[in-house]
């Protein structure tokens, strides 16, 4: 990812905001959550309402998909220089989110796999496995993991 | 939430207080501008296969 970033923000060191400058301007939050299993961070990424509230949901459509997307794993990458030893998971609030988030973890893998071990949750003969992602496949994907290589 | 009083005679006078956090009550515990999307990657992770 050659762009680059938005200059993003953060006052604890697991929630950031930057502003997507496309149409219009538009706070986003990415925020890194502790889960059930102490090993696992989640991500969440969203926008910042007009009313104040957040939303994971909305498609802001604001013709700055890639800058954003940059963005988001230039945080996660300060994210996890500062907790090397997290594992991060995140999953897309919608079918297309998914396709989404598959389709540049599959664009960009050559890059990434230099930085991170990608796994993904599959579902396979019924079961849901955490396994190697792999790019260009048909798995069908629940979730995506990323870890910072040592 | 169970309350533990650990026993530390011998090594200091002041009673220890252990107060565990069981797994399953961490996200209860965790403000998230996505609950939602806690709830729906915890539910994942239960069900998932997680590798070693």
């Amino acid at each position: 990812m050659k762009n680059a970033p938005y200059p993003f923000t953060s006052i604890d060191g697991r929630t950031f905001f930057f502003t997507s400058t496309g149409k219009a301007n538009i706070t986003k939050v990415v925020e890194f959550t502790p889960t059930d299993n102490e090993n696992i961070v989640n991500l969440g990424f969203g926008d910042v309402m007009p009313e104040g509230d957040y939303s994971d949901l909305v498609v802001s459509d604001n013709g700055d998909l890639l800058k954003v997307m940059t963005t988001v794993v230039h945080i996660i990458l300060y994210f996890t220089a500062l907790f090397p030893q997290s594992k991060i998971g995140f999953t897309g609030s919608s079918p297309a989110r998914m396709r989404l988030y598959n389709r540049i973890l599959n664009n960009y893998y050559a890059e990434f796999k230099k930085m991170f071990t990608i796994t993904a949750s599959i579902h396979f003969d019924g079961l849901l496995k955490e396994m190697a992602y792999t790019p260009g496949s048909a798995d069908k994907h629940a979730s995506f993991f990323i870890k910072k290589k040592q | 939430m169970p309350i533990t009083k650990k026993n530390t005679k011998g090594k200091s006078k002041k009673e220890q207080v252990v107060i565990p956090v069981s797994p399953s009550n961490r996200s209860n515990q965790v403000n998230t501008l996505f609950p939602e999307k806690l709830a729906r990657m915890n539910e994942l992770l239960k069900n998932t296969e997680m590798l070693p």
